[in-house]
């Protein structure tokens, strides 16, 4: 077995060199984490989970070309947890076998997709370059329980791979597993035309030990895995799912979501908390929430105005967004995707105590605070209707009067994309 | 406009044009054409003024128009400066909105430095009426502190007597005479009549930039929110334990502890100079502040409570604003942003939000004000201090209040009095002989 920190895969450092620029804690913006919409196992579940797929999702379906002609094209190049994972594998002097493991990766390919199809891409998260990304968390958030949480994933795949090299990669990994299958329905195209039969049977060349296509065992493990099993496989996940579905539509956190967000049901299940968004905004808003209460939830992203709020000129997460969780909104769209709405304590109001302010007027970019009452009972007034929830009273507010509240349980808007206050004003 | 006709046609029948002469000079060139018979006409909805000659009555270094605390700085800072200087206000008092206003808050006293220490910044003439007042103890808050008006306009009429400041109260200011870019002359409407001064260099600090706008500069009319101040007694004999007591809205404390001022938020987006609009506004509020003083007595345990005064000058935020040589932005106002030309610094007062953060009032960066944002871009003798200077509306809250018109007012006083002193136009003043003077005020420049 050849050495994989081989000198000879430069395009493979290359990538992952990119990987770590744009997961980095530079001011990136869009280009946050670019690398995840190259995944086409997120593409696939936020096609399946019928989240609103944009134009971010093709380089996914490039990617899926050359996969389909040489199995494992993506892993030894594009792949930051790949080259990771190699480099650590490489580190182990005597390795252990991989190949006594039944091949896990595809079981989950199935159950992620059967899971997705149920609107509840849950497994999305077990993407390796959303676990690559989700590792960066400390970089941009410190050493904050939820950040060290992000990064346990990466850990423990790299924990397996140094106790079973490429155990992860050839055995448990989905996006190796998309790969392993699509290179299988390829092979099994060709096999029916006897004349390209022959040649595909021949063992290919072995580069970096990641196996070269029609290798033995995996073809016996792949005929297998067609069968009975993978029947049984997509039962259990679309159960699962449907479960899970409803088990997420019954909660009511309260949380606030980035603008765009999908209704709190699917939001929680359809994002893979990689960690783009909270990279992408500016105003760096965006924290993973840690509330164990709310399991559905964890490590999603929820709005802290603290100390900024949701800029009225940004739709940074939205492009970031590898699955559609929160979707790719135009910045005209904004005044329509609600995170929450304002609410005043007006006994903390500077107005309402006589004083000169309007600072929540002022800072409003969606001309939704007013001043109301009569001459002597001056207060701001929130206009429901307008209040996306972006925070810039709150942020604003000398005294700390203002508060965004998240909405009760959220309607999805006509279309899917943005929410609609159930009823203006009610408490959630 | 059937309401202005009226107007007009009455100012005919009584024989007497000031009125709708006022409301047409603003769009007229000053000294526009004469009439030809000498009779006053009614035309189109506006008439001719018959032309007439306005005495002269005084000459001066720098005539100040207005004598709010952008004016009263202006003046002084002129005088101290070797400059003759007349003083023009409408009212029979020092300070304007401040004191006539009972706006009593001097805001915007302290801002922080690039080193990140908060530190007063109102220095020169307003930091000396500031530490007058807090000596007699008639100022409250050592940060933005809260004055007593009268005190106010005491410690103020003494500082300007000193100065040797000719004071011409009860004169409202209605016109310039402005020849190739150059004010000759003055016109004020007063007891004697209308009366004529000719000042070498203008400083307006009318609020409203009634000056700039007769001198034909360009400016914008904001629209804001007008209130009307009133002050309240006995406020110390307040019956908390009375039964039946409610909180009601008594306002903030003075420096008298009886004594209490009352804030009004007021009708939003006003225009301050609709005369009709400003006396509906009046009307409004003089019965609105007597009914709800009314409310608050037959409050139980407010029984000793009395409408001390309501504010004889009503309080109108913001108006005109210049177009001058530079404006002066709110991101000027954030980035501790130095000017060579700056004339002073002024602080802020209330946390804002800037570039999607928030920014707390003590954290607040001072901010300089350049020179070049109180000149005008043509006339040549007028200079423009006050919440009329050239800023951008998003600095507006901390642009117009007591404390930054005090800077902008010191800081347009010393420079008319360098300019007419070195025979040049306000445009082509010494920038360096200005800072050196003010310095030698006791300005802090940063």
């Amino acid at each position: 077995m050849s050495r994989l920190t081989d000198s000879s895969r430069p395009v493979r450092w290359a990538s992952l060199a990119v990987a770590c620029l744009l997961a980095a804690p530079l001011p990136l913006g869009v280009w946050a984490g670019m690398h995840l919409h190259f995944s086409p196992f997120l593409a696939l579940q936020t096609f399946l989970s019928r989240a609103p797929l944009s134009w971010f999702a093709l380089p996914a379906v490039l990617v899926l070309l050359p996969v389909i002609r040489r199995e494992r094209w993506f892993c030894q190049n594009l792949c930051p947890t790949g080259a990771l994972c190699d480099a650590v594998s490489a580190c182990r002097k005597r390795p252990r076998s991989w190949e006594r493991f039944p091949p896990i990766h595809k079981t989950l390919l199935v159950a992620a997709l059967a899971f997705a199809a149920c609107g509840a891409p849950i497994l999305a998260m077990l993407d390796p370059m959303a676990l690559f990304h989700a590792a960066w968390s400390p970089a941009h958030l410190g050493w904050t329980v939820a950040a060290v949480l992000s990064a346990t994933g990466l850990l423990l795949v790299l924990s397996i791979s140094l106790l079973w090299p490429r155990l992860w990669c050839l055995r448990l990994c989905p996006l190796g597993g998309l790969q392993a299958l699509a290179a299988e329905l390829n092979r099994a195209l060709q096999r029916r035309s006897a004349a390209v039969a022959a040649e595909a049977a021949k063992p290919g060349l072995e580069i970096n030990a990641i196996p070269a296509p029609g290798r033995p065992a995996d073809c016996v493990a792949g005929k297998a895995f067609l069968g009975r099993r993978s029947l049984l496989v997509v039962i259990a996940g679309v159960t699962g799912g449907l479960i899970l579905r409803r088990a997420a539509e019954r909660r009511a956190p309260a949380v606030l979501r980035p603008p765009g967000a999908l209704s709190e049901d699917r939001f929680a299940t359809t994002c893979c908390r990689c960690g783009n968004c909270m990279r992408a905004c500016p105003t760096r808003i965006l924290k993973p929430a840690v509330d164990f209460e709310d399991p559905f939830g964890l490590l999603a992203p929820g709005v802290r105005f603290s100390p900024g709020h949701c800029l009225p000129s940004c739709n940074a997460c939205g492009h970031a967004c590898p699955t559609g969780a929160i979707v790719a909104f135009e910045v005209e769209e904004k005044g329509r995707l609600f995170i929450g709405t304002a609410e005043i304590r007006l006994d903390e109001c500077l107005l309402v105590q006589g004083r000169e302010c309007n600072r929540c007027v002022a800072s409003c970019g969606y001309r939704a605070v007013d001043v109301s009452g009569g001459l002597f009972e001056s207060r701001p007034e929130i206009d429901a209707s307008r209040c996306v929830g972006c925070g810039a009273c709150e942020v604003a507010c000398p005294t700390g009067a203002i508060r965004i509240r998240p909405f009760g349980p959220m309607v999805p808007e006509a279309g899917g994309k943005g929410h609609r206050p159930p009823v203006a004003g009610r408490q959630g | 406009m059937q309401r202005r006709d009226f107007i007009a046609r009455l100012g005919l029948m009584a024989g007497g044009a000031v009125v709708a002469s006022r409301t047409t000079s603003g769009a007229e060139a000053p000294g526009g054409a004469p009439a030809k018979d000498g009779d006053a006409k009614a035309a189109a909805g506006k008439i001719l003024e018959p032309a007439r000659e306005i005495p002269v009555v005084a000459q001066a270094d720098v005539v100040v128009v207005g004598a709010g605390p952008a004016g009263v700085a202006a003046a002084i800072g002129a005088a101290r400066a070797g400059a003759s200087t007349i003083l023009v206000e409408r009212y029979n008092c020092l300070g304007g909105l401040w004191t006539g206003g009972l706006v009593l808050p001097l805001l915007a006293t302290h801002g922080t430095g690039p080193d990140g220490k908060r530190k007063q910044v109102i220095a020169g003439i307003g930091g000396e009426m500031a530490a007058k007042l807090a000596k007699m103890k008639m100022a409250i808050h050592e940060i933005d502190p809260v004055v007593d008006p009268e005190a106010a306009k005491y410690a103020m009429e003494v500082m300007v007597q000193e100065a040797g400041i000719q004071v011409l109260y009860h004169c409202w200011a209605g016109n310039a005479v402005v020849k190739d870019g150059v004010i000759e002359a003055l016109l004020l409407e007063s007891k004697s009549g209308r009366v004529a001064v000719a000042p070498k260099v203008v400083v307006d600090c009318t609020g409203d930039g009634d000056v700039l706008a007769w001198s034909g500069e360009a400016f914008e009319n904001m629209r804001y929110h007008i209130g009307l101040v009133h002050r309240l007694g006995n406020v110390d004999r307040i019956d908390k334990n009375k039964p039946g007591y409610k909180k009601m809205p008594i306002g903030n404390a003075t420096p008298l502890k009886s004594v209490n001022w009352v804030n009004m938020n007021g009708e939003k987006n006003q225009d301050g100079l609709d005369l009709f609009a400003l006396a509906k506004l009046q009307q409004k509020y003089r019965i609105a502040i007597w009914e709800q003083v009314e409310k608050i007595r037959a409050t139980p345990g407010h029984e000793e409570v009395f409408l001390l005064e309501v504010a004889p000058q009503l309080g109108v935020r913001m108006s005109r604003i210049l177009d001058g040589q530079y404006r002066l932005t709110f991101e000027d106002s954030m980035s501790h942003k130095a000017f060579d030309d700056a004339i002073g610094v002024s602080g802020a007062w209330t946390s804002v939000e800037h570039g999607g953060r928030k920014v707390g009032a003590g954290e607040r960066p001072a901010w300089q004000i350049p020179y070049r944002s109180l000149v005008p871009k043509k006339t040549r003798n007028l200079l423009v201090a006050g919440r009329c200077f050239c800023f951008d509306k998003a600095l507006v809250e901390d642009a117009r209040v007591i404390g930054t018109c005090m800077v902008t007012g010191h800081g347009a006083g010393v420079a008319a009095a360098v300019a007419v002193k070195a025979g040049s136009s306000v445009q082509d003043a010494d920038v360096a002989k200005i800072r050196a003077t003010l310095l030698q005020q006791k300005a802090y420049l940063g």
